[in-house]
């Protein structure tokens, strides 16, 4: 028998977030909120490339793109036009649905095999990475500056104060989450999941396998670029290789697949272990500490994906389960 | 066409197709009519196989889904060249021979996610789908894992997702596959339970008892063409298809 | 002109086939996707530079070194990782590879340093003259190198026993399993020889690239892109689609621009891909 036994998550979750809303007036030190704010938005990124890899089932190694383009959106018509932040973020969000879809069209009609769209994904982040190093109106190689103003919500800039970024960073992330979980006690999500089990049976149960893909590749991508405009506005300066690297887009992937693919809450797990770490790791072993998290991350990498395929989120869930042997 | 009073549901029109080379369908043409169950059996690489492909719309693999010449009409539809999620909105679904139930799904996710197909609330999903377990008899095992189910859970549980997409027609590929006696005739009964429910059945099969125990007709391929459409006692005695097919003369029983 | 840059980017051409030919050896006959592939070359050009280093070993002669020390790699890392993740769903090799990769990469980073380091005076350097071309000589032997090794491979999968027995289980494992095949000892070995093939491109591109932990990272994507066209599993592909990319690499480098260079190629392979999605330019 192998019952999947549902764990009362309620009572955890009201009182993780009543902890996460109350942190800032506890922990005062910048770096801890800095630390926040970075697995907050990490924890985004990965779950929203989630819906597209682990619910889906279509890894994406070129995620960082629509990172990188709702950054660029927000600062460039900040710089250029005056365009404020909040508008610039949906425009991100739009400029990355329409990359989303010029990838999507081929690959998806064509039914382009895992491997070869897995590929393709990288390939694309690494020419757009190119295009917007060697594009002197956005900066090139030297990056780019959001114009400084008034700080404000409106304007969606602080600059010594980091609190209202975690606040703002942290209701994304629970209404992402909110969203998700609503997605797959829906008709919606059972349609991905089905796509992802097995998709000629999903098709053939009627399923609009072409459609539901799209539309998992959007909402992907809309997610990742509201993180990219938050960090743009965050940072307030950045360069192409601070948001295009495939280094990006795999911080999206390693939380996802560390925490449990294709669950809510194992991206955010994932990122609550990888995030700290690397801050934590960076901040006090300098230069040499960048290589040694990456050791660490891909060690852990390994041994995750080695040992524990469905990551930590099965881990602790069988550590719920009351003695149920499995056939 | 005589139907006898029935309504024809499916219709295969000169169907050809070739594939690697060979021709699979030669100029296939039958019908299936509303509240049948019609049989369909041939030795391997008769081209049942294929034909089962063009009707439900699955491509096969480096090929097109459309025929060489002819069409497949169901409901008067032209539905082939058509992908199997529109025939599967028209009221045809089909199960697979090596059953594709989604594993890591529960029993009653299996089942919700086809009736989706017809509607749209998740609520309604979850009690027709419990309704639908009740009528299979899977409804004990609601919450297991589909990997853990049995073969003839899982062949089962294929079907009752097929039928929560409130089909017309029930295409059956090798449901007998791999049953034990005693499983075949539990998966006889659902057949005519099914039948009973006014769902039309065509199904592939090898296991020759069951097939002539259940159908009203049976429709025999040998090397892409049709050698025989007629009732199983008829088609047993046939001589073309005893020599390809069925060996030495096989008696029906009735 | 065009001549040169055909023949320029012919040679080039064939030493990153070499790297996608051993990429494409295991892609094909396991199933694995070896983002590691690239870091494993910039072992195989370490290998060569510190055997220079140390005991004055010329990069030419130290090609066999490289070859035997990933080789052994290879093997090491099949039977400590890789092993376990065959028939594994695509996203677990692609990151336990990744994973593996992050690890050598960093590892060299560590010990190595960041710096970018050269072979001064190789034997292999300068150019030759023929007819109005120049022939750089490191790439041009470098080239010749590279056939000789693809074309050994080649037949040793062709007409070796242990060859076909790779190529039976590439094709059916388990009619080779129950003829008794030790799959197993075979795998190791196709791994061995798909990382020995990506040390000796390393070795033979330490003549005349700029050696440093990243020089992986730089190549992986083009080697995929590489295997991709060729089609998965096939040598000959990877050969002629090496070929190719060389000359697209270094066409589009002159033309257009060389920080777009790469770009152009994946933009190629973008398109390519998805006009034909399942086969590559030459099919299986």
């Amino acid at each position: 028998m192998n019952r999947v036994k549902a764990i009362p998550k309620w009572t955890w979750l009201i009182f993780l977030v009543v902890v996460f809303l109350i942190f800032p007036f506890f922990v005062k030190k910048e770096f801890y909120l800095h630390v926040m704010i970075m697995t907050f938005l990490f924890a985004l990124l990965a779950a929203s490339w989630n819906i597209l890899g682990g619910f889906t089932g279509y890894v994406s190694f070129g995620h960082a793109v629509f990172f990188g383009l709702g950054a660029y959106s927000v600062a460039v018509l900040g710089k250029n036009f005056a365009v404020n932040p909040w508008l610039g973020s949906i425009t991100g969000a739009l400029v990355a649905i329409g990359l989303a879809s010029i990838i999507a069209f081929p690959s998806f009609q064509t039914g382009l095999r895992a491997h070869y769209f897995a590929i393709a994904t990288w390939a694309v982040g690494e020419v757009i990475r190119v295009i917007f190093m060697n594009w002197m109106y956005v900066g090139g190689a030297t990056g780019i500056m959001i114009p400084l103003t008034e700080p404000s919500l409106l304007n969606y800039q602080y600059h010594t104060n980091k609190v209202p970024y975690y606040y703002i960073i942290f209701s994304f992330l629970v209404l992402e989450i909110v969203l998700i979980y609503f997605i797959t006690k829906s008709r919606f999500g059972y349609y991905l999941r089905a796509i992802k089990g097995n998709e000629e049976a999903a098709e053939n149960i009627g399923i609009n396998t072409t459609l539901f893909k799209h539309l998992a590749y959007y909402l992907s991508a809309t997610f990742v670029a509201i993180g990219g405009a938050f960090y743009a506005q965050y940072e307030l300066y950045f360069d192409p290789p601070m948001v295009f690297h495939v280094g990006i887009s795999m911080k999206m992937i390693l939380p996802a697949i560390l925490g449990g693919i294709g669950t809510i809450c194992g991206p955010i797990i994932g990122a609550a272990i990888m995030i700290p770490l690397d801050q934590f790791l960076r901040a006090y072993l300098g230069g040499i500490g960048s290589g040694i998290n990456f050791i660490i991350y891909g060690l852990l990498v390994l041994i995750v994906v080695v040992f524990k395929p469905k990551g930590i989120y099965e881990f602790i869930g069988n550590l719920f389960k009351k003695g149920k042997g499995e056939q | 066409m005589s139907n006898g009073g029935k309504e024809s549901l499916l219709e295969v029109r000169n169907l050809t197709k070739r594939f690697r080379g060979v021709i699979a369908n030669q100029d296939i043409n039958m019908e299936v009519n509303s509240g049948e169950i019609i049989g369909l059996i041939g030795p391997n690489g008769a081209g049942k196989t294929t034909l089962f492909n063009m009707i439900t719309g699955t491509r096969p693999k480096g090929a097109s889904r459309l025929p060489d010449s002819g069409a497949v009409y169901f409901k008067r539809v032209k539905i082939t060249g058509m992908k199997p999620n529109s025939i599967c909105k028209l009221g045809l679904v089909r199960t697979f021979q090596l059953v594709r139930i989604w594993e890591e799904m529960t029993v009653l996710e299996n089942v919700m996610t086809g009736v989706f197909r017809a509607m749209r609330s998740a609520r309604e999903a979850r009690k027709k789908s419990e309704d639908l377990l009740k009528f299979t008899g899977l409804y004990t095992k609601l919450d297991y894992l589909g990997s853990s189910l049995t073969i003839a859970d899982k062949k089962r549980l294929e079907i009752t997702r097929a039928l929560g997409t409130k089909p017309d027609l029930l295409l059956l590929d090798e449901p007998m596959a791999g049953l034990t006696t005693t499983e075949i005739n539990e998966a006889l009964e659902l057949i005519r339970q099914i039948h009973d429910q006014g769902i039309t059945v065509l199904l592939v099969e090898h296991v020759i008892e069951a097939v002539m125990s259940i159908a009203h007709r049976v429709v025999v391929l040998d090397n892409g063409q049709k050698i025989a459409d007629d009732r199983p006692e008829k088609v047993a005695r046939d001589k073309r298809v005893i020599e390809a097919y069925l060996g030495e003369e096989y008696h029906v029983k009735s | 002109m065009i001549l040169q840059i055909l023949v320029s980017g012919s040679m080039m051409g064939l030493i990153y086939a070499l790297v996608a030919v051993g990429l494409t050896l295991i892609w094909g006959v396991m199933d694995i996707i070896n983002f590691a592939h690239g870091d494993l070359m910039m072992l195989g050009m370490f290998v060569s530079y510190w055997a220079f280093v140390f005991f004055g070993i010329d990069p030419l002669a130290s090609i066999p070194l490289s070859a035997i020390g990933l080789f052994l790699l290879g093997m090491l890392l099949y039977k400590l990782i890789i092993k376990r993740i065959i028939d594994a769903p695509l996203i677990t090799a692609l990151l336990a590879t990744y994973g593996i990769s992050l690890v050598l990469k960093n590892l060299a980073l560590l010990f190595f340093g960041p710096d970018y380091r050269t072979i001064k005076n190789p034997l292999l350097e300068g150019s030759w003259r023929l007819g109005g071309l120049y022939v750089s000589v490191p790439k041009a032997i470098g080239a010749i190198i590279s056939v000789l090794v693809i074309v050994l491979i080649y037949f040793f999968i062709k007409k070796s026993q242990t060859g076909r027995a790779i190529q039976a289980i590439s094709m059916d494992r388990q009619a080779a399993l129950l003829v008794g095949v030790d799959v197993g000892r075979l795998y190791t070995i196709t791994f061995g020889i798909g990382a020995a093939c990506t040390g000796v491109a390393g070795a033979i591109l330490s003549n005349f690239f700029t050696i440093s932990p990243e020089s992986g990272s730089t190549y992986v994507l083009l080697s995929f892109v590489i295997v991709a066209l060729g089609g998965f599993g096939s040598i000959t592909g990877a050969l002629s689609a090496g070929v190719l990319i060389g000359i697209a690499a270094t066409l589009g480098g002159f033309y257009i621009s060389p920080a777009f260079k790469f770009a152009i190629i994946f933009a190629a392979y973008l398109v390519v891909v998805m006009i034909r999605p399942e086969k590559g330019l030459f099919g299986w």
